[in-house]
């Protein structure tokens, strides 16, 4: 089991089979659960109750999963689905509050001094920096950043994850890496 | 030239994200077990759905139905309750005989024949 794909997991999950499932859950709880916090800015208790409900919904519609896509692509649009139909009205006034935080269409300049930012540093301060400057991103580039650099998904599929054209996630990802490097910089003075 | 250093300020970015690795919440230690619980009840749900729905049906039949009783092989038959009518058609009603006995009355083109005469100018009449 602990070898299989996460494919014929949830191919067996479709015909019954719990303990396939239980090892997606094992697989993808804490990924889920941060996704749902980062992508609906919930705190960790609402966003722990929400992973669960798409942890439901997956197994319900394990069936419909065709193998088109990765498993991953298709559990997190089935996260952010099962997110929306649960908090529709609380999210579309909070996503209106957030798109006044930061224009999705407008691109933010990264630093000049990007490139050698973290240089000089030892790889458990330049992991931390990194971590703590995640952190304090805004939680929809920080959903972004998620889908792309940790569950690397291409632009396309982030996009059909996040139903955003695929201009959006550029730009979300742009903005992400600027303000990171500004972020570092500034505490680094 | 802006350009290139924000291609490569991304990268080294991206390079230092990597390494990083992802700062993932941690699931609490009962979630796994919730989602199990979730997902046998889930199951358990259509089961139990069929089992009442077919429960339904059949009290249904039950209520609706006819009892149809044959009697026992060699018994004699009981007499019917009520005065059994043979028309035509097959249907067995009290008081059928009367009905008829009007019906022919009110029939204007009957010239001859049982309940010939004249039709009744107030139908109650015939009643």
């Amino acid at each position: 089991m602990d070898n299989a794909s996460d494919e014929n997991l949830i191919k067996a999950s479709a015909s019954g089979d719990t303990g396939a499932f239980g090892e997606l859950v094992d697989r993808y709880k804490d990924r889920v659960l941060t996704f749902m916090a980062w992508h609906f800015s919930l705190p960790p208790a609402e966003a722990s109750d929400m992973a669960q409900e798409a942890f439901l919904a997956a197994w319900k519609s394990a069936a419909s999963f065709r193998g088109e896509s990765l498993f991953r692509t298709w559990l997190f649009s089935v996260a952010r689905n099962t997110g929306l139909s649960y908090f529709r009205h609380y999210i579309a006034k909070k996503a209106e509050s957030a798109g006044l935080l930061f224009g999705d269409e407008e691109f933010e300049n990264i630093p000049d001094g990007a490139p050698g930012l973290l240089e000089g540093l030892e790889a458990a301060e330049r992991g931390a920096a990194v971590r703590a400057a995640v952190g304090r991103l805004p939680d929809r580039l920080k959903a972004a950043l998620l889908l792309r650099e940790w569950e690397e998904l291409s632009y396309e599929e982030i996009a059909a994850v996040l139903q955003v054209p695929v201009g959006t996630v550029r730009s979300r990802l742009h903005n992400a890496y600027a303000r990171l490097a500004k972020d570092i910089s500034a505490r680094k003075l | 030239m802006s350009e290139e250093k924000d291609i490569r300020g991304e990268q080294a970015l991206r390079a230092a994200l990597k390494e990083a690795g992802a700062p993932l919440l941690s699931a609490a230690p009962g979630f796994a077990a919730a989602v199990a619980a979730g997902v046998s009840a889930r199951g358990r749900a259509l089961p139990v759905a069929f089992a009442a729905a077919a429960l339904a049906a059949a009290a249904a039949l039950l209520v609706f139905l006819p009892a149809r009783r044959e009697p026992p092989a060699g018994s004699p038959g009981r007499a019917a309750l009520t005065e059994k009518f043979e028309n035509p058609f097959g249907a067995s009603v009290p008081g059928a005989a009367a009905a008829t006995q009007l019906l022919y009355r009110l029939s204007a083109r009957a010239l001859e024949g049982p309940g010939t005469g004249p039709a009744p100018a107030n139908l109650k009449e015939g009643l």
